[in-house]
């Protein structure tokens, strides 16, 4: 290529540049457009260079040609549009935060923390997520001890086996946090567990109270199978039959699967169909519900979840990047 | 009497109130965003001085009796739902500013922060980076301009570590959605973007080595310092109003005396009875001025660290002295 010719291009692919349009949704228009100019300029070997912004929707971009005497020439423009180099720089309010509920922004490395403890099956990380950033927006004026905060770290410690001094330094590590951010992590934690245990002793009488059908205590046996069981192999008879999830427990009457769940003592319930299968059952003992410890203590959890399923669904719940 | 100027929602007020309360104090709260739509103001000009009215709910409140004000996030007027032509909205809210700002005036009262007019010039970055300097802060070698050929001059004298940021919040949107500017560190491919800087003022300092950064708080005399652990958080290396309270912590600073009083002395050349100063401490423990904001948050400080700023607002709105 001649340098008369290479000034050509060089105009062109200003002018290519110029007529860009700089932002996230219009990369792949602008990798098409530089194509086509590629196309049109074999000898210049032309790549089209995007760069969005962090936080921004605003792309840079860059033209790398080959130069005929040798080496690369990158071409950038600027155009002036009439926005200010600030604001041209500027970040999307939210960018730094995964989510807001009810105006409380959680940054993506609190997400990130958050999502280490998610454990409940049935709900997908959005959910458990939202339900966590209810619990710490009603638990913020909790007040806690170093006790209570003690309680939390050693809790968390034991979930996480980090159960000595050189495990718990190298995940502090690996986490990218310090002594001090770990121990106001423990905190917020302990805050959570304090306003989770007032909360279910306040909610427990009023729950059993409306609730006494699912907390009478139950001895029950049951079967879940491809094939129809028929009650009276709950005995222990299946003979030849495989692939059978038998499951004898004592357990609150609410836990049992639902068509077991209002069946009185020496009473049968199936074959009916059940999840993939069919389910045959017995409930072999059954004690109506009391407002004991362990029963109010069940009758909270219970309804905390449900109090905090509510709040969540209430929630003005805002994603940043989903 | 004290006269509390802000929005109904504003919960910094919400912190105080109890201790205003506790300190035997009559408080009045209103947002002069309720005039002149819901609220009725009436100045009387007699002999002995004027005389100041409210009447709102109901209720008539005679503003003479003030003794202090708290201006934290007082709204703009709003005109009166009735009032639907564009520019008689218009006329009559740019009506009730004048009103207001003249009313406020009269108001024979200690004022925290400040009046309005001494407010806006306080906050304003010229005016507070030239006085800082005077009063013997270090400052970062400063250049305020909308010169494009200004860029790449800042950029070489500040060994390719430069800052930009604008001159005061402005609120915009791009794209529909609002945005922020924060500190931006200015790339060696940022400054292709030269022409852009003939749109706006912006400020070019050089980048400032931190140990940690500081918002220090100042009631009437009063000196609270907050220390923020800016550099152990990737997000709020370059402006902790990135904010990751994780691990950017707050925790009390104990700033050195000269350091205190100049933080003191800024606040009453400026002025005002209130004051959050933003710091650097550099590694080699050099205390670096950035800017002050004269009606500044600072409650998030007192939950994080413990330090009484709440207290000592009430108290410099009960005193009865100038000088607490």
């Amino acid at each position: 290529m001649t340098q008369p010719a290479l000034g050509a291009a060089l105009e062109s692919g200003v002018s290519l540049l110029r007529g860009l349009t700089r932002r996230r949704s219009a990369v792949d228009d602008a990798r098409r457009a530089a194509a086509t100019w590629a196309a049109a300029h074999p000898s210049l070997a032309a790549q089209l260079v995007s760069n969005p912004r962090p936080g921004s929707p605003i792309v840079d971009y860059d033209l790398l040609i080959d130069d005929p005497e040798g080496g690369t020439i990158m071409l950038g423009v600027q155009p002036d549009d009439g926005t200010s180099w600030l604001v041209d720089h500027s970040t999307h309010w939210a960018a730094g935060n995964l989510l807001s509920v009810d105006g409380m922004q959680i940054s993506v490395p609190e997400a990130m923390l958050m999502l280490r403890s998610l454990t409940r099956a049935g709900l997908s990380p959005q959910e458990e997520l939202v339900r966590f950033c209810v619990l710490r927006g009603a638990a913020a004026k909790e007040e806690v001890d170093l006790d209570d905060v003690q309680a939390a770290a050693d809790a968390f410690r034991r979930r996480h086996g980090l159960l000595t001094g050189e495990a718990m330094r190298k995940w502090l590590e690996r986490m990218g946090m310090s002594a001090e951010a770990f121990h106001d992590h423990m905190v917020t934690n302990a805050k959570d567990q304090r306003f989770r245990t007032r909360k279910r002793a306040e909610l427990a009488p009023e729950y059993l109270s409306r609730h006494r059908d699912r907390f009478a205590r139950v001895w029950a046996v049951w079967a879940v199978s491809g094939e129809p069981v028929d009650p009276a192999e709950l005995d222990g008879s299946l003979g030849d039959r495989w692939d059978v999830r038998v499951s004898r427990v004592r357990a609150w009457s609410g836990e049992l699967p639902e068509p077991l769940r209002a069946v009185p003592a020496g009473g049968e319930a199936g074959p009916v169909p059940f999840e993939d299968g069919h389910l045959t059952g017995a409930v072999l003992k059954r004690e109506d519900a009391v407002a004991d410890a362990d029963t109010l203590a069940a009758a909270g959890t219970a309804a905390f979840d449900d109090w905090l399923a509510e709040a969540a669904e209430r929630a003005r719940v805002t994603w940043h990047w989903l | 009497m004290l006269l509390i100027l802000s929005e109904p929602g504003d919960a910094t007020v919400r912190m105080v109130l109890p201790k205003l309360k506790a300190r035997g104090a009559e408080v009045v709260w209103w947002d002069p965003a309720r005039y002149p739509a819901a609220a009725h103001l009436t100045a009387r000009f007699k002999a002995g001085g004027p005389h100041l009215t409210l009447v709102t709910g109901g209720e008539s409140v005679d503003l003479s009796r003030t003794t202090a004000v708290w201006y934290r996030r007082p709204g703009r007027p709003t005109a009166a739902p009735d009032v639907t032509a564009g520019d008689l909205r218009t006329r009559v809210e740019e009506l009730s500013e004048w009103f207001l700002e003249g009313f406020w005036d009269l108001l024979d009262a200690r004022w925290l922060p400040g009046r309005h007019p001494v407010l806006r010039r306080a906050h304003n970055k010229l005016v507070h980076l030239a006085l800082a300097e005077r009063l013997g802060f270090a400052v970062p070698p400063t250049v305020i301009t909308n010169d494009p050929a200004e860029l790449a001059p800042a950029y070489e004298r500040a060994g390719g570590r430069l800052i930009a940021k604008p001159v005061e919040y402005v609120p915009f949107e791009i794209d529909g959605a609002r945005h922020t500017v924060y500190t931006t560190v200015v790339q060696r491919r940022d400054l292709a973007g030269r022409a852009r800087l003939a749109h706006e003022p912006t400020i070019l300092q050089p980048y400032v080595g931190k140990a940690v950064e500081l918002r220090v708080t100042v009631v009437g005399r009063q000196v609270f310092a907050a220390e923020i652990a800016s550099q152990d958080s990737a997000r709020t290396r370059d402006d902790w109003r990135h904010y990751d309270f994780d691990r950017a912590r707050h925790s009390v600073h104990h700033l050195p005396d000269d350091v205190a009083r100049r933080c003191v002395d800024l606040v009453a050349a400026l002025g005002v009875t209130f004051g959050a100063i933003d710091l650097i401490l550099t590694p080699d423990g050099e205390y670096v001025f950035l800017e002050i904001n004269p009606n500044g948050q600072w409650a998030w400080i007192e939950d994080l660290t413990g330090l009484p700023i709440g207290d000592a607002i009430a108290d410099w709105l009960v005193a009865g002295e100038t000088d607490l």
